[in-house]
């Protein structure tokens, strides 16, 4: 992706912000509530209000870190939508570490082994729908969805059942809270750690992306899989090591948020962050500096989704909404612009082509012969237009 | 005897939107279309169902409103995806999160509420309410569920004995065949993605005005990703879609069933993961190479492709 790919990119991305938020304000217009008081409320409750700039950082935090290992994903052709339950995860695992090491290790080290495993516990639950797609050819975006949904459970389970709180009252489940000693960041949700931690991640993924073979094989195998099959490109370990990648990102946001600003799980604990995250990695042009940027716009969003309800009546998932056009809109054709493709599968009937084509193996990727397949149709329209 | 009834209740009740949404969705597949957003639009369609039941006193209202709201919602999908060539998976997940934050917005504005809105009309039930014993299980169930065989059979007629089926599966299969053949292509994948909102908007209405009388936020809970499943797991053919939908439908009623009965001494929320983990091992075994897998459109996922 040279330099004007990604200008043109991001001025799509802008085209597709811009019309979201004229529907979006449409449709709070037609609601009732006025366009221009819902921005600016939006606008105080995410930069200018009271501790609001702290919030919108606080929020794009994890956002930051799950966008940057979505990137690596997508760039690579593979669609990993389970970033929610990577995130519940990792945020599980922690806080069972936090609540059973012992507090004589101190703890900083605490904390530390507690988000390396969350990080890793992420980076499981990613790759076994990653296993599923690339072995036995289980779609990965349902694999992961359905991940998500089992990880909701999960919540449930560690809220309501073993870890449970004993002392907490009210309506919901809660578990216990993580010692103070090991929380990595004060309420506020914001520390130096935790700002050095997202950005030493960033680094080390536009490291990996741009400067090694990992990182050039993951752009191979996103542009043309065949191809890159061909070149000597391992897809399958190339495919689990960007599983691997997201879910280790994913998870250690959910650790992050857990030992930080939240320090506990609900049951029903429901950040909505896995479409926002997607959309970041999206919006952000599959590029670490603009997911980080991006991640800071959508935190934004999300801090003042927060203060909507308080200040005119705006229930907070009525932002959902805007990030569901904003979702369906980004990767619309709207002048400029392409994006890395997807690894389809299905079907034999092209890869034998391919195999009759050339010397080339076919791509062994599923069971019982079903095969990667070569994309070289064009949409019907350009057919109709070529006509 | 009476826990078999039940069961037999949960399957049926799990089952209707499932396979509503499902058979509908079908066509958008055959037609080389994933739809994704079938979770949002089936949300769309409950809402719509609820709020067309409340404001002209009948089900049925709220169901004709539900369909017209979800064949525009689906209408502009295809314009997104077929002509402004977007990604369909992102576009469709971005479908989804229109309908979860959209009726959840319209839930304030209209209802000003945050909770559940209760239907005061619903769907009548074919079996008179005053018959005793099993046939008291069919009374409570809502018409649609009695209109699902007929729906399959209509399914399968159009998809698979008519000649837009045929187009259909031409368009999915291999678009610049169809387009040669003289089949608009397009127009096609409109007609296919607005079946399927259709049909989506039906299994949404069983949902809040069939079955559970009322709405609430996010109530679909995944059920739209489960019948996308069923298509991929029916091999894009009718009778294989109703399998997988009852496969489904019978894992969601295991988990309804879990939830009464302490099955091996598990913990409740396992066992509601079922259909989740059914939905998995489904398309898994999809992978699989059946005797007669139908006509399912293999090439379909390259109109996708850019």
């Amino acid at each position: 992706m040279n330099w004007h790919h990604g200008v043109s990119s991001a001025g799509r991305v802008l085209v597709a912000l811009v019309i979201a938020l004229v529907l979006v304000s449409i449709a709070f217009q037609t609601g009732g509530y006025s366009a221009t008081g819902t921005w600016s409320a939006v606008l105080t409750g995410a930069v200018t209000g009271p501790g609001s700039l702290e919030a919108t950082l606080r929020y794009a935090l994890p956002l930051a870190f799950i966008a940057i290992g979505v990137t690596v994903s997508f760039r690579g052709g593979f669609f990993n939508a389970g970033a929610q339950g990577q995130f519940y995860a990792g945020g599980i695992v922690s806080l069972y570490l936090a609540l059973v090491l012992p507090a004589s290790m101190g703890g900083t080290l605490v904390a530390f082994v507690a988000l390396i495993a969350g990080a890793f516990a992420g980076a499981l639950w990613s790759i076994i729908p990653g296993i599923l797609r690339i072995f036995f050819n289980v779609d990965e975006v349902i694999g992961t969805l359905m991940f998500s949904f089992i990880a909701i459970y999960l919540v449930t389970y560690v809220s309501t059942g073993p870890l449970k709180s004993p002392t907490a009252g009210g309506q919901v489940a809660v578990t216990r809270s993580v010692p103070a000693a090991v929380r990595v960041t004060p309420s506020s949700g914001l520390s130096v750690e935790m700002v050095v931690a997202v950005l030493l991640v960033g680094i080390v993924v536009w490291w990996l992306l741009h400067r090694t073979r990992f990182g050039f094989e993951i752009g191979l195998v996103g542009r043309n899989p065949i191809m890159a099959e061909v070149q000597g490109v391992e897809i399958r370990r190339i495919g689990l090591a960007t599983f691997a990648v997201t879910g280790f990102t994913a998870g250690l946001a959910g650790a992050v948020e857990v030992l930080g600003p939240v320090g506990n799980i609900l049951s029903g604990y429901d950040p909505n962050i896995g479409l926002t995250a997607i959309l970041v990695a999206l919006v952000g042009v599959l590029a670490v500096s603009g997911a980080l940027v991006a991640a800071v716009l959508f935190g934004g969003l999300t801090a003042a989704s927060l203060y909507l309800p308080l200040a005119i009546g705006l229930p907070s998932t009525s932002l959902v909404f805007m990030t569901g056009l904003i979702s369906m809109l980004v990767t619309a054709r709207l002048g400029w612009g392409k994006w890395p493709q997807r690894v389809w599968h299905g079907g034999d009937r092209r890869s034998k082509a391919l195999h009759d084509w050339g010397e080339s193996k076919p791509l062994q990727t599923g069971n019982a012969g079903t095969k990667l397949e070569p994309i070289t149709l064009d949409r019907p329209g350009s057919v109709g237009s070529r006509a | 005897m009476n826990e078999i009834y039940t069961f037999i209740n949960s399957v049926l009740l799990g089952t209707t939107p499932i396979m509503w949404a499902a058979l509908g969705c079908l066509f958008a597949h055959r037609a080389g279309i994933y739809q994704l957003g079938l979770e949002g639009l089936m949300l769309i369609g409950a809402f719509a169902s609820i709020g067309g039941a409340l404001a002209f006193g009948s089900a049925w209202a709220g169901i004709a409103l539900a369909i017209a709201v979800c064949v525009l919602m689906s209408a502009l999908f295809w314009l997104v995806v077929v002509i402004l060539k977007a990604n369909a998976i992102i576009a469709g997940l971005g479908l989804v999160g229109v309908g979860v934050g959209g009726t959840s917005f319209l839930q304030n504005v209209i209802f000003h509420t945050s909770g559940a809105v209760v239907a005061k009309a619903t769907v009548p039930s074919p079996v008179p309410g005053t018959a005793t014993g099993p046939a008291a299980i069919l009374a409570s169930l809502s018409l649609l569920v009695y209109l699902m065989p007929i729906a399959a059979i209509v399914v399968w007629l159009i998809a698979r004995r008519s000649t837009f089926g045929l187009r259909v599966a031409a368009t999915g299969q291999y678009p610049f065949a169809a387009n040669a053949a003289g089949v608009k292509v397009q127009v096609v994948q409109l007609l296919a993605l607005c079946i399927a909102g259709a049909m989506a908007a039906i299994g949404g209405s069983e949902l809040s005005v069939g079955s559970l009388h009322a709405f609430s936020y996010d109530m679909t809970a995944g059920v739209g990703y489960v019948a996308f499943t069923a298509v991929l797991f029916g091999k894009e053919a009718p009778w294989g879609v109703v399998v997988a939908s009852l496969v489904f439908g019978v894992a969601t009623a295991l988990g309804i069933f879990g939830e009464i009965h302490a099955v091996f001494g598990l913990p409740l929320e396992f066992l509601q993961m079922t259909p989740y983990v059914v939905t998995i091992l489904a398309l898994w075994f999809a992978g699989w190479r059946w005797p007669h897998a139908g006509n399912a459109s293999a090439g379909a996922f390259a109109e996708l492709q850019e």
